[in-house]
């Protein structure tokens, strides 16, 4: 099993690097003829834009998590702990933007945003990032709040604690394996997103993603190659660094 | 009687409004143009003559046939990879194995495309692999999967990426029930096809319908990997969507938003089915 899933996940990824330090690899070679690190020197130098490419991405995410953090955690609450009249269409709601493309909602929204003065800037994209991103963070915040004993806090008010220590001691550390999993998503979410950026972004919020299209529609293979490397890599190692803090509290990260 | 608690409704009240305003009122602007009002434009009365003229173009029905196609088949395909990898997780129960099985669903769907094209078009890797077996002469012996009239390319790739994450999915309901039931199965006599009829697929049922729902109404409103892999004409929706909607000629923009209008149709419907039906029976699944 174990080399069957390493053949059809691990292999596929291969031949990325070995495009990325390719100098040319022709028709019917299987391994390139020569060597090169071209691609990668293009990419450290100023003209391929990638410096300001990553920190415009990791704005973006970051803002998006947080944001998503400090709508959807109270969200979470209520839907974690509280039985109300109209659960189900709040629910129905929170559901549709992970399955209906928010795209359709950007292109609705994009006059708006040109009145607003939110389109070509990073302001207006971290907003409609938050379409795909935000659903996921709220169910997260749920399940954390659902597992949570909601006696411990009140237990801990009774020994004494005001409400922030209350939070702060208890109920926060309790939630924060599910925060985190459901954070480490939305940034993923954020960083991987074309589409929205595009849209609202104009092409004037150049992203990893907006960077890289041109070179898989149609450019320089090794450049491509080492481009999506640096895309993948950043978000692998989220990835690895939050399932082995998580497996501490034998919670996994969905997708 | 005010009790400390607050209102869950005002703790809903943030992500109501992000939400209803963001994407509901995106969508409500969307359904608007596709009726042709644009207060821009000082178009303010709505007529359904867009949606006629959508309605009665081929191109619309086409793209419409090759976006149900794409997503249905990849649907079916990852559903099936994903139930088998997902018995064989459960069979072997080891950990690093479903880690390594994660790793397609961080690979970005634009590097996923960008994978296909190296390793399956007509001058990719299994190609020259087949050269160098002798069943191929020239690049153009080898099948077209990449910017092919099936969309297979597209398909392949959404396989690979969304197969693991069915497994995911399935592989829960399966490791809660343990190695034991199936071992009893066949204990009592059962043969493989009865262990997978009356075992395996009842426990993963709910779980299936769902990732089905899931990977369906993804696949039918994804842009980036249709338009990396497909072909100029037929489009998918969701591509012919973007490119009305980026025309320079505003006489495209309603036309973007009926099209926009049935893609947000028909995955809500996916939505609807998951939530009303498989939702409830898997929350009991839970339960039990």
């Amino acid at each position: 099993m174990r080399r069957l899933s390493l053949l059809w996940f691990g292999l596929p990824l291969v031949p990325l690097v070995l495009w990325s330090v390719a100098f040319g690899w022709r028709w019917p070679d299987l391994l390139p003829a020569a060597w090169s690190f071209r691609a990668w020197h293009y990419l450290g130098s100023p003209p391929a834009g990638l410096g300001p490419a990553v920190a415009e991405s990791l704005f973006i995410a970051l803002a998006v998590t947080l944001l998503a953090l400090l709508i959807g955690v109270p969200a979470g609450k209520a839907l974690g702990t509280c039985t109300f009249r109209g659960r189900r269409a709040v629910e129905f709601l929170f559901y549709l933007p992970i399955m209906v493309p928010g795209a359709s909602a950007a292109m609705g929204l994009q006059p708006w945003l040109i009145r607003l003065g939110l389109t070509d800037r990073p302001a207006g994209v971290v907003l409609v990032h938050l379409i795909p991103a935000l659903p996921y963070l709220i169910r997260a915040a749920t399940a954390g709040y659902a597992a949570l004993d909601p006696l411990v806090e009140q237990q801990a008010r009774t020994l004494g604690a005001t409400p922030a220590q209350a939070w702060r001691l208890v109920v926060l550390p309790a939630l924060a394996p599910a925060l985190a999993a459901g954070a480490g998503l939305v940034f993923i979410i954020s960083l991987s997103q074309y589409l929205l950026t595009l849209l609202i972004g104009g092409g004037k919020v150049v992203t990893l993603p907006l960077l890289l299209f041109p070179f898989i529609s149609g450019g320089d293979r090794a450049i491509g190659a080492a481009l999506s490397l640096v895309f993948t890599v950043p978000g692998l190692l989220l990835f690895w660094l939050l399932d082995a803090w998580l497996r501490r509290y034998r919670l996994e990260v969905r997708l | 009687m005010w009790r400390r608690q607050s209102s869950p409704y005002l703790l809903l009240l943030p992500a109501l409004l992000v939400l209803g305003v963001l994407f509901l009122g995106g969508l409500a602007v969307a359904f608007e143009q596709s009726l042709g009002v644009m207060p821009a434009l000082g178009r303010l009365s709505p007529t359904l003559d867009y949606v006629r003229i959508v309605l009665a173009s081929r191109e619309f029905w086409t793209g419409f046939g090759l976006t149900a196609y794409i997503a249905l088949t990849a649907t079916v395909l990852a559903c099936a990879a994903g139930l088998l990898l997902a018995v064989g997780l459960a069979a072997a129960g080891s950990r690093s194995d479903t880690l390594l099985a994660r790793l397609p669903l961080v690979v970005p769907h634009t590097v996923a495309a960008y994978l296909t094209m190296i390793w399956l078009s007509q001058s990719g890797l299994l190609a020259r692999l087949a050269f160098r077996a002798g069943l191929i002469r020239e690049p153009g012996g080898f099948p077209a999967l990449v910017n092919d009239p099936y969309g297979l390319g597209i398909i392949l790739t959404y396989v690979w990426k969304e197969a693991p994450f069915a497994a995911l999915m399935l592989y829960p309901p399966l490791a809660a029930a343990g190695r034991g039931l199936l071992d009893a199965a066949a204990t009592l006599g059962a043969g493989r096809l009865q262990r997978w009829r009356h075992v395996i697929l009842p426990l993963v049922a709910p779980a299936l319908g769902a990732v089905a729902l899931i990977i369906f109404s993804y696949t039918f409103g994804a842009y980036e990997v249709p338009f990396l892999l497909g072909q100029t004409y037929p489009r998918t929706l969701p591509v012919a969507a973007v490119e009305r909607f980026l025309s320079p000629d505003l006489a495209d923009r309603p036309v973007a938003m009926v099209y926009n209008l049935v893609i947000t149709l028909m995955t809500s419907a996916a939505v609807w089915l998951y939530l009303g039906r498989l939702a409830p029976r898997l929350e009991r699944g839970k339960g039990t």
